[in-house]
């Protein structure tokens, strides 16, 4: 985020125009079935130029037009790779004390800047993948337990 | 930022809406929360019920 230089704060705060509510609505379908398709787009050019819109980048625009759409405000924030205990609390939907927690514990690496908390994004991004995991892994012991109740799973 | 919803025992004792709502909530279209309280009132239910043993193994459920 160093080479180019632009005038817009690095937290954009966006909300759609008046006029601009069926064009959203047509992008998002075809965003939608683009992304059902193959997994990633092109940007055409009008002089004919094409350039590959990757598969992260597609979904970016997706939560972005489907937000819009709706008129709702989208604020799209940029991280950069250490990040403080709220930011890292505000990524995984916790709260900062249960974040502490986490990093005294051990279970998220952490090191001190002076006397503050910082935590590596990839450490963020590795602890939300296990914990994707374990909830995945509970949610089945409970289907399977919940199956073995007499009577039946209801 | 996904909205918050707190679950109630209403619709954790009954195991198929317990299962929808919890795996939506794994894909984190919302935040899920509950208490001590509401968690301790989905597994005495069952057993009041009859439908569940005292001892099961597992029968707590955790975060």
């Amino acid at each position: 985020m160093t080479s180019t230089a632009t005038t817009e704060p690095p937290d954009s705060l966006l909300r759609a125009a008046a006029d601009e509510a069926e064009a959203l609505v047509a992008l998002l379908n075809q965003l939608a079935a683009l992304s059902q398709e193959r997994q990633a787009g092109q940007l055409l050019a009008p002089d004919g130029t094409a350039a590959e819109i990757p598969a992260t980048a597609l979904r970016a625009l997706q939560l972005i037009v489907r937000g819009l759409s709706r008129g709702q405000a989208i604020s799209l924030v940029t991280h950069g790779t250490e990040l403080t205990t709220q930011e890292a609390a505000d990524l995984l939907h916790v709260s900062r004390p249960y974040l502490v927690k986490l990093l005294d514990d051990g279970t998220i690496d952490h090191y001190k800047v002076g006397t503050h908390r910082r935590v590596r994004i990839d450490d963020v991004f590795a602890y939300r993948e296990r914990r994707a995991g374990t909830r995945g892994e509970k949610l089945n012991e409970l289907t399977r337990l919940s199956e073995e109740l007499p009577g039946g799973y209801r | 930022m996904p909205f918050a919803a707190v679950l109630d025992a209403s619709v954790l004792y009954p195991l198929p809406l317990r299962d929808t709502l919890l795996r939506i909530a794994e894909t984190e279209l919302y935040d899920v929360y509950w208490s001590e309280h509401i968690l301790h009132e989905v597994v005495r239910n069952p057993i009041a019920d009859g439908r569940a043993p005292q001892s099961r193994p597992g029968g707590s459920p955790t975060r």
